[in-house]
C-alpha cells in the first residue's frame, strides 16, 4: 500500500465529512430541542471552544514531526497505554460510523424506502465502504473532495430554497432558554466539532504539521458556518415549537420549499445528498477504524484488515433496537459527551509531554 | 551469429534462415566486384528494385574505379554496415537489402523500401471543421515524417522497439527531448521491452499489454488518427508510440479528461470550445446517467414528477405489459443492434440502415404498444450522448456503465444509483496512467476542463506530467497588445 | 477477484429475484388532486378523494360523475382516522393511492369547529401528506365542495388546483395558505392562523362573491383559528384588508365613493411599497405596536370624470383613499381583537424580541394579552400611478 499523502484540501474534505452528516439528519432537530431558538450561539461557543482545544494540542504532533497520535501516546505515556489508545479509538470510530449509518438509514426508510427492511440499506451502505476501502486510501481521500464540493453546493441548494418562507421573528427571544443553559450546553455541543482530532490520525500523511493544522482550523469552520447558517434558516423556517419535532431538518426544509407549480419537489434529489455524506462518512471511518488498528497491532493494511475491521461497524450499526434508542441513548454519546475522549486524551498526552519535557524525563 | 568471410557461408546462412529455395519471396542476386564474388539479397516487394538496380547494382558492375571502397561506388541514400547476423535479417525483412562481398565481415545494409503503402488521407472518426485533414497511416516512417512537418524541432526523438518474438514488430518511441520527464520514456520502453509474446498484432495489443489496469472500464491510454492532435499532446510532455501497422498513434500517460478533449477545440475562440466542452460533459453523464435516473423516479419516487407529465407518462405507460425496466433493457438491446448492424455494414448503407432501423423500429414499437414513447426519447438521447464521447473506447465504457446503473436503479431507486456513483468515483480516482492520478480536478489546475482559456492563458505545462521545461508560454504572449 | 465477482453476482440475483421493495409503476398508481375530510354524525369522519382515472378502476367508473374535461371521479369512505380512511380507500382501487399529489386538503367547517388538531394535524406525521399541500375551510360539507369543484370545471383540475396555489388570477379575496404554515401558527403560542374559505355559492350570505356559473364552487375569504378551532370567518373585502395588512403582492380593488361627487365612484388598486415596520413594546404589561404601512395605489377608473389634475384635487384623492384604507384596517384589527381574539397579523412574534428567554416568554401569556393590545397604525399612501390616462 502506497504511503498516503494529503493536501490541506484533502483534510479539509475529510474531517467535514465525519462532521456534516449531523446536519442531514437529527443533529439540527435535537439543537432545537436543548437549546430552543438559542443554538447557533451555542454553536458559536461550541466551535471557539473546539478551535482552542485543537489549536492548543496542534503543538503536540509538531513536537513529534511524521508520527501519528498513538505511536505518539505510545512514546509518551508508554505502549501499553499507547494500545489501550488505539484499540479506544478503533472501538470509538466503529461505534461511531455504525450507528451514524443507522441514523441515515432510518433517514432513508422514512423518506424514500418504507418497506426495505433495514439490514438491506444498512448492508448496501458497508459494502460499499468496504469497496472505497479495497480501492485505497488515496481513492478515498479524492473521493471525499470530490463529493465534499457536491455536499457544500446541497446545504446552500437548500437555505437558498425556502428563501421565500424565512421569517426571521422566529429568532425571537433570542436568548432561548438562558445563557447559563446556552453556556453549559456549548461544551456537550463542542462533540459535534470533535472529529478534527482525526487529523492528529493523519498527521504522517501531511508534508508538514502547518497544513494539518490549516486543515483543521478550516474544516472546523467551513462545518461551524453551516451548522449555524443551517440552523438559523432551519427555525426561520419552521418554529422551534415545530423544528424540534423533525425527524429530518434538512429534508423537511426541501420538502416545505415552494416556489410555483413547475419548481417545488426537491426531496427526492435531497436523497442523494443524504447518500453520498452517509457512504463517505462510512468509507472514511471504516478507514480510520482500519488505520488505528493497524497502527496500533503494527499490521500492514490489507484486504482481510478491512473486513475485518468491518465488523464492529456492522455490530455497531445494529445495536440500536429502535428510532427512541438511537436517539436519546445511543446517539448523544457521539453528539454531547464524546469531546471529552477525543479532545482529552490528547490534552492529557501534551500535558505530560510538556512536564516529561520540563523535567527532563524525555527519552526519544 | 556474424557475419563470415566466406561470401559462400553467409548465403549458407541466409538460406538456412530464409528456407530458400522453397521460399519464393526471397531474391539473392549474385555479381562479381573487383573480383570478389558476393550477393545482394532481398525480399520481392518489400524491396524497391528499381532502386537496387539503379544505384546499387548500376555502380558495382560500371564502375572502374574502385579504389575508395564501397561506400563510395554505391549511391543509395543509407548504407550501414552491419556485422550480427540477426541485425541482416532484421534489416531484410524491413524491406532493406543486404550486401555480402567474399573476404569482408560486414553486410552492408542499403536503405531500398518500396513497399506498397496506403497514402495520407483523411481521417475516418475524428473529423474535423476548422482544423488540418490529414491522418496518421500504416506505415512507421510516414508517421513520423507527418509528426515532423508539425513539430519542426531537432528535439523530436524517435526511439525504437522490437515487440513480439516471431513477428517483430516495430514500434517507435516518439517524444520531445527537452520538455519531457526522462522517466516517462524510460517506463514506456522499459513496458514495451517486457512483453513477451510470439505475435504483437496491432497497436490494440500493444495497448493492452503496457496499460497500468489492462482489464479496467477506462481507458488509461489514448489513441488518436491525427498528427495535430498527437504533435499538441507530445508538446505537453506526454509521448508517443507509433506501431507499424497501425494508423492510430498511441498516447501515454494521459488523466481522464484527455478522452473528452478533442483538438479541435484549441482552433476554436475560448467561449466556444467551453460550450462544447460543456455539451459534451453533460453528454457524458446523460449517456449513463439518464436511463438509470428515468427508471429510479417513474418507479421509486415518482412525487418529482409534475402532476401533468405525471399523468401523461401513465396513459402512455398502461399498455405496456412489462414493467419499466424491462422496456428499457429491450430498448437499450435493440438501439445496440441497430448500431453494430449499422457498423457492420459498410458503405452508405450502414448509416441508413441505422436511421431506418431507429425511426421505424421505434415508431412501430410504440404503435405496436411494445415500448412507451417516454421510453423511446430517453434511449434516443442517450445514444446521443453516447455518440458525443470522442474517444471509441470510451463509448463502451459508458454503455457498460449505463447497463450496470440501470440495473442498480432498478433494484434500489436513488439508493441504487447513488452507491453506484459513489463506487465508480472511487474507482476511477484509484486509476492511475503511467503512475500519474487518472483523476485531476475539474475546475482547477493548470487548463482545467471547464471554462476552457483562452490561448493565451497556457502558461504552464499539465503539472502532474512533471515535465523539464514546465512553462510553455510566458505570461504576456500577445506582446502585441499593449496592457495584456 | 474471481470468487468476489461471484459473490456479488449472486447477491445481485438474489436481490433481483426476491423482488424490489419499494417499487410501484406508475401507471398503477392513482394521483390523488383533492382530499376532502368531513365530520360523520358519531366521532368518526368522512374521507374523500378525487383523482384522475388513467384505467378503469374496478368499479370507481361507476361511482361518482364524470366531468367533461377529463375523466376524473370522486369517492368518499367513513372512517375513524384519516390514515385508516385513505388505507380503506386502496381497497377499491387497482393500485396504491398516491397522496404526494394532492394539491388541495379541504376541511369542512363543521370539523374545524371541533376537532381538527385530533384529526387532521396529528396527520400530519403521516409521511404520505406534502407540506405544501393548500388547506381550505369549506362552509358546506367537504364532499359536496369538491364534487362541485371537480364538475363542470372550466379547465383541468389538475392544473385549477396547481394555479390556485399561485393566485395568478390576481386577485385578494382569498390568500392561499399550506399546511405547513397553518400548522406552525396553530402549535404556536404567540400567533393565529388562518385558512382559505370557499364553499358552494347562494346567494343569500352577505361577503361571498355572487358569481353565476356552472361550476358551484367558489374560494373566497379566510378562516380565523384560534386555540386549534376556528372562531370566525373573514369575507373578502376583509380578506383583501387582510391582505393591506400584511403586504400580499396582489393587486387589491377597492370601489371607494369619489369625494367630490359622492353619486360616482372610483376604482383604485393598491400594492404594497416596501416592507412593514412594526415596533413593539411594553408599557404598564401592555403591548403597543407602532405599525408603519407604506402603500401605492393606481387609478383605475374615475367615473365622474372630474378632473384630479391639480394639486389640491390630488391631494383631496390621496388623502380620501388614505382615509378609506385606514377605517377599513383598523375595522379588521378590533374585529379579530374583539370580536375573535386571534392574532392573524402575528404581532405576538415581534413582541417576543422585548424578552430574553423563552421562559419570560411564554409566562407573559401573549393569547390573553393580545385583545388589550393598543395598535397604531401610520398609513403611507401614494398615488402612484393613473392608467393610460392623466388623472
Amino acid at each position: 500500500m502506497d504511503k498516503l499523502k494529503l493536501r490541506t484540501y484533502d483534510g479539509i474534505a475529510v474531517t467535514g465529512f465525519l462532521m456534516l452528516p449531523a446536519l442531514f439528519s437529527t443533529g439540527l432537530s435535537k439543537l432545537a430541542e436543548q437549546n430552543n431558538t438559542a443554538a447557533w450561539i451555542a454553536l458559536l461557543a461550541a466551535f471557539v471552544i473546539m478551535l482552542c482545544l485543537f489549536l492548543i494540542t496542534a503543538p503536540l504532533m509538531k513536537r513529534y514531526e511524521g508520527k501519528n497520535i498513538i505511536e505518539i501516546t505510545s512514546l509518551v505515556m508508554g505502549r501499553p497505554f499507547g494500545v489501550i489508545y488505539g484499540i479506544a479509538l478503533a472501538t470509538y470510530f466503529s461505534y461511531f460510523t455504525g450507528v451514524h449509518i443507522k441514523e441515515s438509514v432510518e433517514i432513508l426508510k422514512i423518506y424514500g424506502y418504507n418497506l426495505t427492511p433495514i439490514y438491506i440499506i444498512a448492508g448496501l451502505i458497508l459494502l460499499t465502504a468496504v469497496i472505497m476501502n479495497f480501492y485505497g486510501g488515496h481513492a478515498i481521500v479524492k473521493s471525499a473532495g470530490f463529493f465534499f464540493v457536491i455536499i457544500i453546493v446541497g446545504i446552500i441548494f437548500i437555505m437558498l430554497l425556502g428563501l421565500n418562507r424565512y421569517n426571521p421573528d422566529y429568532l425571537a427571544p433570542v436568548l432561548g432558554n438562558g445563557i447559563s443553559d446556552i453556556a453549559k450546553n456549548s461544551l456537550f455541543t463542542a462533540s459535534v466539532f470533535d472529529n478534527v482530532i482525526i487529523l492528529f490520525l493523519f498527521a504522517p500523511a501531511f508534508s508538514n504539521t502547518a497544513k494539518m493544522r490549516k486543515a483543521g482550523v478550516l474544516s472546523i469552520s467551513v462545518t461551524a458556518a453551516a451548522f449555524v447558517l443551517l440552523y438559523l434558516c432551519f427555525i426561520m423556517m419552521f418554529s422551534p415549537s415545530v423544528a424540534s419535532k423533525m425527524m429530518s431538518g434538512f429534508m423537511e426544509m426541501g420538502k416545505s420549499s415552494y416556489y410555483n407549480h413547475f419548481f417545488y419537489r426537491f426531496e427526492s434529489i435531497l436523497l442523494f445528498f443524504l447518500i453520498f455524506s452517509s457512504v463517505m462518512l462510512a468509507s472514511i471511518g471504516l478507514f480510520a477504524v482500519r488505520e488505528s488498528s493497524a497502527c496500533t497491532f503494527k499490521l500492514k493494511p490489507s484486504k482481510i484488515i478491512t473486513v475485518i475491521c468491518a465488523v464492529p461497524v456492522l455490530i455497531a450499526t445494529f445495536i440500536p433496537a429502535n428510532i427512541l434508542d438511537l436517539t436519546e441513548k445511543y446517539l448523544p454519546v457521539i453528539r454531547q459527551y464524546s469531546v471529552f475522549f477525543m479532545a482529552g486524551v490528547p490534552l492529557l498526552v501534551l500535558i505530560v509531554s510538556t512536564v516529561k519535557r520540563v523535567f527532563k524525563y524525555e527519552k526519544i | 551469429m556474424e557475419i563470415q568471410n566466406s561470401v559462400m557461408n553467409n548465403r549458407k546462412m541466409f538460406e538456412q534462415a530464409f528456407n530458400y529455395p522453397t521460399n519464393k519471396d526471397i531474391v539473392f542476386r549474385d555479381f562479381k566486384f573487383q573480383g570478389k564474388e558476393g550477393f545482394v539479397i532481398y525480399i520481392d516487394g518489400m524491396a524497391d528494385g528499381d532502386k537496387i538496380s539503379d544505384f546499387i547494382l548500376r555502380p558495382l558492375l560500371n564502375k572502374n574505379d574502385f579504389s575508395d571502397g564501397l561506400k563510395s561506388v554505391l549511391q543509395i541514400s543509407s548504407l550501414t554496415e552491419e556485422t550480427d547476423f540477426s541485425e541482416a535479417v532484421s534489416a531484410v525483412l524491413q524491406g532493406d537489402c543486404a550486401l555480402c562481398i567474399e573476404g569482408d565481415i560486414k553486410a552492408y545494409i542499403c536503405e531500398t523500401k518500396g513497399f506498397d503503402k496506403r497514402g495520407v488521407e483523411k481521417p475516418q472518426v475524428e473529423n474535423s471543421i476548422v482544423g488540418a485533414l490529414e491522418a496518421f497511416t500504416e506505415t512507421l516512417r510516414t508517421n513520423t515524417t507527418l509528426l515532423h512537418k508539425i513539430i519542426k524541432n531537432p528535439g523530436l526523438t524517435t526511439e525504437m522497439v522490437t515487440v513480439g518474438k516471431l513477428n517483430n514488430l516495430t514500434c517507435g518511441v516518439v517524444y520531445m527531448n527537452g520538455i519531457v520527464n526522462k522517466e516517462f520514456v524510460e517506463e514506456v520502453k522499459r513496458r514495451l521491452k517486457g512483453i513477451d509474446t510470439d505475435f504483437a498484432q496491432s497497436g490494440g495489443m500493444i495497448e493492452q499489454f503496457i496499460e497500468d489496469h489492462g482489464s479496467s472500464l477506462f481507458q488509461t491510454v489514448t489513441t488518436t488518427e491525427r498528427p495535430d492532435n498527437a504533435a499538441a499532446l507530445l508538446m505537453q510532455g506526454r509521448i508517443a508510440i507509433i506501431v507499424d501497422g497501425s494508423p492510430r498513434v498511441i498516447i501515454a500517460p494521459i488523466t481522464l479528461f484527455s478522452i473528452l478533449k478533442t483538438s479541435e477545440e484549441s482552433a476554436l475562440r475560448a467561449p466556444f470550445a467551453s460550450i462544447v466542452r460543456l455539451i459534451r460533459i453533460i453528454a457524458v453523464f446523460a449517456a449513463f446517467l439518464l436511463p438509470a435516473l428515468y427508471i429510479a423516479i417513474t418507479t421509486f419516487h415518482a412525487e418529482m414528477i409534475p402532476a401533468s407529465l405525471l399523468l401523461s407518462i401513465a396513459k402512455s405507460r398502461i399498455n405496456i405489459p412489462y414493467p419499466a425496466i424491462i422496456e428499457l433493457l429491450i430498448m437499450e438491446f435493440s438501439f445496440t443492434l441497430i448500431r453494430e448492424a449499422g457498423r457492420q455494414i459498410p458503405g452508405a448503407l450502414g448509416g441508413t440502415i441505422g436511421i431506418v432501423g431507429g425511426l421505424i423500429l421505434g415508431e412501430a414499437a410504440v404503435s405496436a404498444g411494445f415500448v412507451s414513447q417516454a421510453c423511446v426519447i430517453i434511449i434516443a438521447f442517450t445514444g446521443l450522448g453516447n455518440f458525443a464521447i470522442p474517444q471509441y473506447q470510451s463509448a463502451f465504457t459508458a454503455q457498460l456503465l449505463r447497463i450496470v446503473f440501470i440495473i442498480c436503479a432498478g433494484l434500489m431507486g436513488f439508493l441504487g444509483v447513488g452507491l453506484a456513483f459513489v463506487i465508480l468515483v472511487g474507482y476511477v480516482n484509484s486509476l492511475t496512467s503511467f503512475g500519474i492520478d487518472y483523476v485531476n480536478p475539474v475546475f482547477s489546475g493548470n487548463a482545467p476542463m471547464f471554462p476552457k482559456q483562452p490561448v493565451w492563458e497556457y502558461e504552464d505545462r499539465p503539472s502532474e506530467l512533471r515535465t523539464k521545461k514546465t512553462q510553455s508560454q510566458p505570461i504576456v504572449s500577445r506582446t502585441w497588445k499593449k496592457g495584456d | 477477484m474471481k470468487k468476489f465477482s461471484l459473490l456479488l453476482g449472486c447477491i445481485i440475483c438474489l436481490l433481483l429475484l426476491s423482488g424490489c421493495w419499494d417499487k410501484s409503476e406508475l401507471e398503477d398508481s392513482t394521483f390523488t388532486v383533492l382530499l376532502g375530510i368531513d365530520k360523520a354524525d358519531d366521532q368518526d369522519i368522512i374521507i374523500t378523494v378525487a383523482f384522475p382515472l388513467t384505467q378503469t378502476q374496478g368499479g370507481g367508473a361507476n361511482e361518482g360523475m364524470n366531468n367533461g374535461s377529463g375523466d376524473y371521479t370522486v369517492m368518499s369512505v367513513k372512517a375513524v382516522t384519516v390514515v385508516e380512511g385513505l388505507n380503506m380507500l386502496s381497497t377499491k382501487l387497482s393500485g396504491p393511492l398516491a397522496l404526494y399529489s394532492v394539491k388541495t386538503i379541504v376541511i369542512s367547517r363543521e370539523l374545524a369547529e371541533n376537532d381538527m388538531m385530533r384529526h387532521v394535524f396529528s396527520s400530519w406525521r403521516y409521511k404520505e401528506i406534502r407540506n405544501t399541500t393548500n388547506v381550505l375551510i369549506s362552509e358546506c360539507k367537504a364532499a359536496e365542495f369538491i364534487e362541485a369543484r371537480i364538475n363542470a370545471s372550466p379547465i383541468d383540475p389538475l392544473r385549477q388546483e396547481e394555479l390556485l396555489l399561485e393566485q395568478i388570477n390576481d386577485s385578494a379575496y382569498y390568500k392561499p395558505v399550506q399546511l405547513l404554515e397553518l400548522l406552525t401558527s396553530l402549535k404556536s403560542d404567540s400567533a393565529d392562523g388562518i385558512a382559505m374559505y370557499g364553499g358552494l355559492i347562494k346567494e343569500s350570505l352577505p361577503g361571498e362573491i355572487p358569481i353565476k356559473a356552472e361550476n358551484k364552487s367558489q374560494v373566497s375569504g379566510l378562516a380565523v383559528f384560534h386555540d386549534a378551532k376556528i372562531v370566525g370567518v373573514l369575507n373578502s373585502s376583509e380578506a383583501q384588508t387582510y391582505g393591506m395588512l400584511t403586504q400580499s403582492k396582489t393587486k387589491k380593488i377597492l370601489t371607494i365613493p369619489d369625494p367630490l361627487d359622492p353619486e360616482s365612484d372610483i376604482v383604485v388598486s393598491i400594492l404594497p411599497a416596501g416592507k412593514n415596520k412594526i415596533n413593539s413594546l411594553i408599557n404598564n404589561d401592555i403591548p403597543v405596536f407602532n405599525i408603519d404601512i407604506k402603500l401605492k395605489c393606481t387609478v383605475e377608473c374615475i367615473q365622474s370624470e372630474i378632473d384630479y389634475t391639480s394639486f389640491e384635487n390630488y391631494n383631496i384623492l390621496t388623502e380620501y383613499v388614505k382615509q378609506h384604507c385606514v377605517e377599513k384596517m383598523a375595522d379588521l384589527i378590533a374585529k379579530t381583537q374583539k370580536e375573535y381574539n386571534a392574532d392573524i397579523l402575528k404581532l405576538g412574534d415581534k413582541l417576543a424580541y422585548n424578552f430574553r428567554t423563552v421562559s419570560e416568554w411564554e409566562s407573559y401569556n401573549w393569547s390573553e394579552k393580545y385583545k388589550d393590545a393598543e395598535i397604531n397604525l401610520n398609513v403611507n399612501l401614494e398615488i402612484e400611478q393613473t392608467g393610460i390616462m392623466i388623472p
